[in-house]
Parts: C-alpha cells; structure tokens; sequence
C-alpha cells in the first residue's frame, strides 16, 4: 500500500472512531424556576403550556389512590428538578413521585413517602440541588431524586 | 416508614413559620398586578389614579427581594417588565382622564392622528433611504445627481415640516406651558414624545442634512433653501429642547427609567451647530471658487466680514495698481455675484443688505473710474483725429495756395 493509501485508511479509520464517541454537553440545568399547578382534565390528562408538555396520569391515580379516576378535576403539583427528573404531588398525596423522562414516557424513579394521612396544602419550591417540600405550616423537607434529605445533606 | 414521618413532622413543624410556596409568590404578585391593571382600567377620577400610583410602588418594593426568583418565574416578563408595564398602564389612564376631563379630547383621537403622521414619516424615511442610496450610486458611477439632490431636497423639507408638526400634535394637547406643567401632564406629554420615537427623528433630520450636504455639488441656487430649512428647524429646536428635556424628565421619574430618554438632545444641540457650520463652509469655499476659477485671487475668507474685507482689499488693489478691473466687474461681480449670489448674500444670517449694498458700491466705484479712464481715451483719439484732419487740411491748403502765389508773380512783375 503506497503513501496516499495509507493516510486515506487513517482518516476513515478516525472519522469512523469519531462518529462512535458520544457528544456530550456538559453543566446542563433543567430545573423549572417555578412548580406547574396543573389540573387533570376529565381524560386524565395534564398540559403545561409553559413547558409545552402533556402527560397522562391514569397509572399515577391508580397507583396512588388506587383508583385510576380518583385525580379528575383535581390539581397535582408538577415541578423539574435541576439534574432533571419530574416530581409530582397533590392535596391527599401520600407520596411524591419521582419521574425520568423516557422516549415518550415518564419512568418512575422512585416514590418518596412524605405523609401517613395525605398531604393537605402541598407545595414545591426549586431549591438547587435539591426540591423543597412544603405542606402548609406543617412539613417542611428537601427531596432529592431518591429519597428524603435531613437538613444539613445528608439522606 | 412511620419513623420517616414522624421525624418529617417534627422537622418540618420546627422550621415551618412563616414558610412561602413560591408558586404562591408568584401568584400573589401576579394577582396584585393584575388588580392594579384592572383597577387602572376602570378608575376616572385623576385623583385615584394618583392613588394608584403609590400602589404600584409598594408592589414593587415589597416584591423586590425576590426580584431574581420572579425574572425566572414570571412568563414572559420579568419582574421589571412588569411593573414597567403597570407604570405605563397607569400614565396612559392617567392621561386619557386629563385630556378629556381638561382639554375634551379623546386619547384615541389624538394617537390615531399621531399614529398617522407616523406612518407617513415612515413611508418618507424609506424613499429618503432609496434617494441616498441612488444618490451615492450615480455619484459613484459619474450619472447624472442634479434631479435626484433636487428631489432628495424636497423630502427632506416635507419630512421635517411633517416631525414639526408630529411635535406639534403631541405637544398642543396639554397647552403652552407644558414644560412647567405638574410632573403627571408632563410624563403623559413625554411618553408619547417617545413612543413616536421624536427625539430619533429629529436627530435624523440633522443628521440627514449633514449628509446631503456632504454627498451633493451644491450650486448658487441650492444655499437659499438649504439656508432657509437650517434657519428654520434650528429656531424649532431651540424653542423645543427645553420643553423635550421637561416631558422627558417626568416620564422618567414617571417610568422609573434609568437611562435618560433626553439624552440624545445633547447629540442633536451638537448636530444642528456642525449643521450650521458645515453649510457655512460650503457656502463661502462655493462663493470663493467663483473668483478663484476666473483667476481672481481674494484674501482667502470663511464668513462675512471675512468676505468683506477680502473684497474691498481686491478692489483697492485693483485701484492702486490701475489694473483693468473689467474680469473682475463685469464677468465675475455682475455676471455671477450679482446674478446669482445676490439673494442668498443679502440674507442677515450671511452679510445682509446693508453690507452688500457697501460691497457693490465699492465694485461700483471702480467700474465708473474705468469708465471714465475709457472717456477720457475716446475723446483723446477723437481729438488727434480731429487734429489730424485739421493739420492736413491746413496743409493741403497751404499746397494749393501756393502754386497760385507763383503764377501770379512774373504778371505782376511784368506790369
């Protein structure tokens, strides 16, 4: 193989290497500065117009109040964290639901257990690297993407 | 999980006093705002307006501190935008009550005709671009400039005669004393001042004279009406910047706008002097060339009195020297100055007519004495002629006599 010949299969070689590396952008912020109050439409579904997002909770009623039409006509609370996972909540959760975003889904990530009796007023605030968790003057935490975490950072 | 919760509930019972959702911020500043926009909307009577004023400055200094959160939260405004907006809402109800209530006239009435002469403008501003445009292009080229200067001229005097009288509008409405007016009336006057972008305009209209000077050959002819339109827009100015500064000022404080809107008045003060001075330059370098082409060479001059007393050293030059003055008299001062350069010389601004009248009985002066010096040779050739014609006649007399003298001799003698 001569001198041109070389070099040609080196280049293939490097661009065929460089297309299989993934690109990758770093320092990424997905967080939401603000929770959406969203109600549930009588098809069981949410829109954000903000966001321009669309979701259907059929399986999130029925898992939480088992019951899939227990959440018609009502208010969840939906808000995306900093490092992108979607919490929900709502009056009467017991839980807050931690989602990651799929190919045309949301993939439970983890169901973080806030309240025995349901929450009653329940808010979140955006709280970098964490979600703040209010329920009227009673409950005050931070979640991360997993779990509860105690003041001071640590779960 | 019992344990889980009930440690939650203790923390968050110990740290939850006086806890705040910040969606409910968010909602509770964009209520406020909202009943503000509403309220705005509906009051008519000028001193709930006032009233209102004081409102829309407690929102903002009680949502201040979470100016950051609500420029992120607010969609698509953010917290300035917000209460920027609520300020104008309440100038323009302010604003609609007082000329109707004060003056009769309804604010749609009077934005309508602003709106109006705007568009106009607008359209003027695209074919004075075009004109340019074409006029850079044939000059570039070596075409013809002559008719588009001419017709660029014309816009250019109709566009300013137009923002005249855009000022105008905005300005009659609240009357002669607008600039002393309460800060209200004023910020009113002032903001419609800027939302019709007057201040640019007229900035443009120096700006656009400066450049046509700069881009056209000027003839005699062009300084009457160029002279005219510069007089004419700098008295305007003077007579309106103040009051722009007024209007301008209120609605600042008004808006709580940091950047002065007047600004540009300093950078239009600066325009109409260079304006002025640009067109004088061109003004006495043109006159000058009119002497300079037909090898006239005058003290060089770049106003009046420079011209003048360039002019008369000439004359008694000319005089002193006994030099044939005939170029500069007739070809140049009666041909070309007096023809051409004598309405635009006459004017006060540029050496009025008394000293033209000084000037051109100087010039006078010395075409009589080269009148007189040509009588004076007239008659001496007449006078050698007549000389002449006399010497020869005597003498041809003389010859004939004298043969008769002869003949007559010897028969005398031979009696």
């Amino acid at each position: 193989m001569n001198t041109h010949g070389s070099a040609t299969v080196g280049l293939a070689l490097s661009l065929l290497l460089i297309s299989c590396t993934h690109l990758t952008l770093k320092e990424v912020q997905f967080g939401w500065p603000v929770e959406s109050v969203l109600t549930v439409d009588p098809q069981n579904r949410i829109e954000d117009r903000r966001y321009s997002m669309v979701a259907d909770l059929t399986s999130l009623a029925a898992e939480e109040f088992e019951d899939s039409t227990a959440l018609r006509g009502k208010e969840v609370r939906l808000l995306r964290s900093d490092d992108g996972f979607y919490f929900i909540t709502g009056k009467g959760f017991k839980h807050v639901y931690v989602f990651a975003p799929g190919e045309g889904e949301l993939v439970l990530e983890a169901s973080i257990p806030v309240s025995e009796r349901g929450l009653a007023n329940p808010a979140m605030n955006q709280r970098p690297p964490y979600v703040e968790l209010l329920d009227g003057a009673t409950l005050r935490v931070k979640l991360s993407h997993t779990s509860v975490v105690e003041e001071g950072g640590t779960e | 999980m019992r344990a889980i919760l009930a440690l939650l509930i203790i923390v968050g019972a110990s740290t939850a006093v006086g806890q705040l959702s910040d969606y409910e911020l968010k909602q509770e500043f964009e209520q406020r705002a909202q009943d503000l926009r509403t309220a705005l909307d509906t009051t008519r009577t000028l001193s709930q307006i006032d009233s209102l004023r004081a409102e829309i400055d407690a929102l903002e200094r009680e949502f201040a501190g979470h100016k950051g959160f609500l420029d992120r939260a607010l969609y698509p405004q953010t917290f300035l935008e917000t209460i920027t907006s609520l300020r104008e809402s309440h100038l323009r109800s302010f604003d609609q009550t007082y000329l109707i209530q004060t003056q009769g006239i309804r604010i749609a009435d009077l934005e309508q005709q602003v709106s109006a002469l705007s568009a106009r403008l607008d359209t003027m501003t695209a074919e004075r671009d075009r004109l340019f445009q074409q006029l850079r292009t044939a000059k570039r080229t070596g075409g013809e400039t002559r008719e588009t200067s001419r017709r660029l001229s014309s816009l250019m005097e109709a566009q300013q005669a137009l923002i005249l009288a855009l000022v105008d509008s905005i300005f009659r409405p609240y009357g002669d004393q607008i600039g002393t007016a309460a800060e209200l009336p004023r910020a009113a006057a002032g903001r419609k001042f800027e939302q019709a972008n007057l201040l640019q305009r007229l900035y443009d209209i120096a700006a656009d004279n400066l450049e046509f000077l700069r881009e056209t050959d000027l003839q005699p002819s062009d300084f009457g009406p160029l002279l005219e339109q510069q007089s004419s827009f700098a008295y305007r100015w003077s007579g309106l910047r103040d009051k722009i500064t007024a209007v301008s000022e209120a609605s600042q404080t008004a808006l709580k706008q940091k950047e002065p809107s007047w600004a540009k008045a300093v950078e239009v003060d600066s325009l109409v002097t260079v304006w002025r001075e640009d067109l004088d330059r061109l003004l006495w370098a043109s006159l000058g060339r009119e002497f300079s082409q037909r090898g006239i060479i005058l003290k060089p001059f770049a106003d009046g009195p420079g011209f003048s007393e360039s002019l008369a050293a000439y004359v008694t030059e000319l005089k002193d020297a006994g030099a044939d003055p005939t170029i500069f008299v007739d070809d140049v001062w009666r041909m070309r100055i007096d023809r051409e350069w004598r309405d635009i010389l006459t004017k006060e601004r540029v050496l009025g007519k008394t000293e033209y009248a000084r000037l051109d009985a100087l010039v006078a002066q010395l075409a009589r004495k080269s009148v007189d010096q040509e009588f004076f040779l007239y008659f001496l050739i007449i006078a050698l002629v007549v000389l002449a014609a006399w010497w020869f006649t005597r003498r041809a007399r003389r010859g004939a006599s004298a043969p008769d003298a002869k003949d007559k001799a010897p028969s005398e003698g031979g009696a």
